[in-house]
């Protein structure tokens, strides 16, 4: 390896010829093409991998080395054919499968998907965004500048909450914040007390605050799995409903259309406006929330910010935990050239959020509003055990902690 | 190609093909092999005695233009050679939901394939068949689970083949002398001690294609070796353990010691040298691997189907579905698939297991398999299945919810009509 300001010259060793010159994208983990990636969009479909949603066309394809089925030949020969091939693909170590498929597609097709080994792969030496040039058995990188200045010695921010739990995250490192709405922005444990109430004060519903919302927690993600395609102000009819059965009691069909329409009134919470201003100059702001669009347009104005994108449940065809948001987040973050590892995923609920985004390989951040409260889960339901990256007591303390790691 | 490598030794046959004295096919399927066996390192090539072909999946026109192009060269097979599953299943060809035009193109690409001499076997478990290689013996097989089960509980040798190279070694008859038709490339790097597991969890099925997870996902590109186990694992248990190592790994042979051929003992398996790496299997790392191939949320949801037969479900294995039945019925609501090959569906026929099956509802799939091609109509609830590799790959592929289970949680599952977990097995939930 020779290093000349900015740029580095590498040795491969050539598996398939060619020359290539485009933007790398690098793969944390080893990727099967086939099941893996989509020849027709070019994205990372492997549900195990990290950076699901990432789209590899056009990019120099970076990876420690292919696995699985031997199937991945034909999808790299049939993206070749579609146009939806990486420029190249660098490789930790030899890999016959991918090679074979970028040679019968030159045979085929003549058009060359040059492939190297490269031993810095598996170094970490070459990083998502740098510009590399593929020429014989050279590769050349040029680095961004700024990956040049954070590259050594910079400060781990921590967290206000708890240095210990949140001592490895880097805020700096992500460059996207997905958002749980209701309970992480919209307090709406708040919200669904102050329009349950009126009911269960004309229905003689002896029940303390945790009960109720205990009780709303568990109908929600009864119904929500049972009815994944219902829109929301119906799974919140159905839910009065259920917790009429529960108590005893009645609903009557203006009752549940009042609660049905309640999201909208759910308030903000205090730091929630503020804060996501901030976060706004610093990262792009999706969300992604089980609730649909008409609703959330309400509760968008409560929060002021515009946000790069919104994954409501209309659009997921789903509830969390099911995986359904993330992916079309991811998706949709792909397209902004967003990969999966630069996401960090910010939310109260471990159930409907941490649970369903680790399992996809996200790094999330809990905002854990209800950290003063003795015991239960509120209106979520109790969750498998899962633990966040990091975790903060309010959306103001994660900006916070940003503004520190910015200032270090 | 790559600079200060020698060049590959060609025997006169090997140049005459490459100079064309078979016709066009055969010279561009030897220019394949050798550049396959330039960047393999291979000093020469070697024959082969059977090939068994995976690029008869159809995964888009690449696969098909090439096909095509070798039977428009002339090609026509040298060796033996057998078929994976294909996208169709030619006998229930009801069962297709995917569109008109693809269908039609995976129908050329099979009929290409069987045109070039290949045997109509559509099956994904070539071991499966009445002629299987036997100990030693070099063969060119492609899918990776077949590769696996050939290379370990066959003793056979087989490097780990894809699409395009299958078919040129079949046509050719020869492969590079490299990788694991060679003796030294299959000694045992890595061993996984399983000594620390419950004896009550190695009774159950349902350990092995566990213990394939984490044998794939943690051997890198080392030879695995299982120790531990008793001895004699039945045949469909290494399948599983081979079939999920390939799906999360790139293993391509684990032997299993006082099971595979090349391993009578531990120091057999790693043909008396240490051992790269120790890895200690915990009952804790099987619930992990188990917790990692269901992506259904804790409260499950709706059941909408139960698949199993991934790989291809074996004589034995229909034997043990029927037994769990019981004479009970699938629930109306749940699609209840079972994967086979046609060889296997005539043997289970013969035994009359086949109209005990269709009475009870469970829809039998040959030729192809649930995972690769569109067979589900109801793909919004959770899917359940005791395949690790169907696990695996179905989310991706078909975008389902799935639930990892015993083959005895999938039949009460089905039954009832609901996720039924059992807790005598897992431990309460």
């Amino acid at each position: 390896m020779t290093r000349s300001g900015d740029r580095v010259e590498l040795e491969a060793r050539v598996l398939l010829a060619g020359t290539a010159a485009g933007t790398a994208l690098v793969l944390d983990e080893p990727l099967s093409l086939w099941g893996g990636m989509d020849p027709h969009s070019g994205r990372v479909c492997d549900h195990h991998h990290p950076q699901l949603g990432v789209t590899v066309t056009g990019r120099v394809l970076v990876m420690p080395s292919s696995r699985g089925s031997s199937s991945s030949s034909s999808v790299l020969a049939e993206a070749v054919r579609l146009g939806t091939a990486p420029l190249a693909i660098l490789l930790a170590e030899p890999d016959e499968i991918l090679v074979l498929g970028a040679l019968v597609a030159e045979y085929l097709y003549g058009r060359v998907c040059p492939i190297l080994v490269v031993p810095e792969v598996a170094g970490g030496t070459i990083a998502t965004g740098d510009q590399v040039t593929v020429s014989g058995d050279r590769v050349t990188l040029a680095r961004s500048r700024n990956l040049d200045g954070t590259e050594e010695g910079s400060m781990t921010a921590r967290s206000t909450a708890d240095t210990d739990d949140t001592a490895a995250l880097r805020l700096g490192d992500f460059s996207a914040l997905t958002f749980d709405c209701y309970g992480t922005l919209i307090d709406w444990e708040a919200g669904i007390l102050a329009a349950l109430r009126p009911w269960t004060a004309a229905h003689r519903v002896e029940v303390d605050d945790e009960e109720l919302l205990a009780a709303f927690g568990r109908a929600e993600s009864r119904r929500q799995a049972a009815q994944p395609t219902a829109p929301y102000p119906e799974i919140l009819a159905g839910v009065l409903g259920d917790l009429a059965t529960e108590h005893g009691a009645t609903a009557s069909r203006e009752e549940a259309a009042a609660f049905a329409g309640s999201v909208g009134d759910w308030p903000a919470f205090p730091d929630s406006a503020e804060a996501l201003a901030y976060l706004k100059r610093h990262y792009r702001l999706v969300i992604v929330s089980n609730v649909d669009r008409a609703s959330f347009r309400h509760s968008n104005a409560k929060l002021g910010v515009t946000f790069d994108a919104v994954v409501t449940a209309d659009d997921a065809g789903a509830y969390k935990p099911a995986p359904n948001h993330f992916q079309l987040a991811l998706a949709q973050l792909a397209d902004m050239g967003v990969a999966g590892h630069q996401v960090l995923h910010v939310a109260q609920s471990l159930y409907h959020d941490h649970v369903p985004a680790k399992r996809l390989g996200l790094k999330t951040m809990w905002i854990n509003r209800r950290a003063d409260r003795a015991k239960g889960s509120g209106a979520t339901p109790a969750a498998a055990p899962v633990t966040p990256d990091g975790e903060v007591p309010t959306l103001a303390a994660l900006a916070e902690l940003h503004r520190q790691e910015h200032a270090g | 190609m790559g600079p200060g490598r020698p060049a590959v030794r060609l025997s006169d046959s090997d140049q005459a093909l490459l100079a064309g004295a078979e016709g066009p096919a055969a010279r561009l399927a030897m220019r394949i092999v050798v550049e396959m066996a330039r960047l393999a390192g291979a000093a020469e090539l070697i024959d082969i005695t059977s090939a068994h072909i995976d690029g008869c999946l159809f995964h888009g026109d690449a696969g098909l233009d090439f096909a095509e192009r070798l039977l428009e060269g002339g090609a026509v097979v040298r060796v033996p050679t057998t078929l994976n599953v294909a996208s169709l299943d030619l006998l229930h060809p009801d069962r297709y939901r995917g569109g008109p035009e693809t269908a039609r193109a995976a129908r050329r690409l099979m009929d290409a394939y069987v045109a070039m001499g290949c045997a109509e076997t559509w099956t994904c478990a070539p071991y499966q068949l009445p002629r299987r290689p036997g100990l030693g013996e070099h063969v060119a097989w492609a899918e990776s689970n077949a590769i696996v089960f050939a290379n370990s509980v066959l003793g056979a040798r087989t490097a780990r083949y894809g699409d395009f190279i299958d078919i040129c070694a079949a046509v050719t008859g020869r492969v590079p002398d490299a990788g694991l038709h060679r003796t030294e490339r299959r000694r045992g790097q890595v061993v996984f001690d399983l000594n620390g597991l419950p004896e009550r969890l190695l009774a159950e099925d349902v350990l092995y294609p566990l213990v394939g997870l984490v044998v794939g996902a943690e051997s890198g590109n080392l030879v695995p070796v299982v120790d531990g186990l008793p001895p004699g694992v039945a045949e469909d248990r290494l399948k599983a353990v081979g079939a999920a190592a390939a799906a999360s790994g790139e293993v391509g042979l684990v032997h299993v010691v006082g099971s595979t051929p090349e391993a009578p003992t531990l120091a057999d398996a790693l043909q008396h040298r240490q051992p790269d790496r120790l890895v200690t299997v915990t009952p804790a790392m099987v619930l992990a691997a188990r917790d990692r191939l269901t992506t259904a949320g804790p409260d499950r949801g709706r059941l909408a189907g139960v698949n199993v037969g991934t790989p291809h479900f074996s004589v034995a294995e229909f034997g043990q579905l029927v037994a769990l039945l019981g004479g009970r019925r699938v629930h109306p609501e749940v699609e209840c698939y079972a994967s086979t090959s046609r060889h296997v569906l005539a043997r289970i026929e013969a035994l009359g297991w086949l109209a005990a099956l269709e009475a009870a509802g469970v829809r039998l799939v040959v030729d192809t398999c649930t995972y690769v091609t569109s067979i589900l109509t109801d793909t919004a609830g959770v899917v359940m299945t005791n395949s690790a590799k169907w696990a695996w790959y179905a989310p991706g592929n078909l975008g389902v919810q799935v639930v990892f289970a015993s083959l005895r949680e999938c039949v009460e599952s089905a039954v009832e009509g609901r996720v039924v977990g059992d807790d005598a097995l897992w431990g309460p939930r």
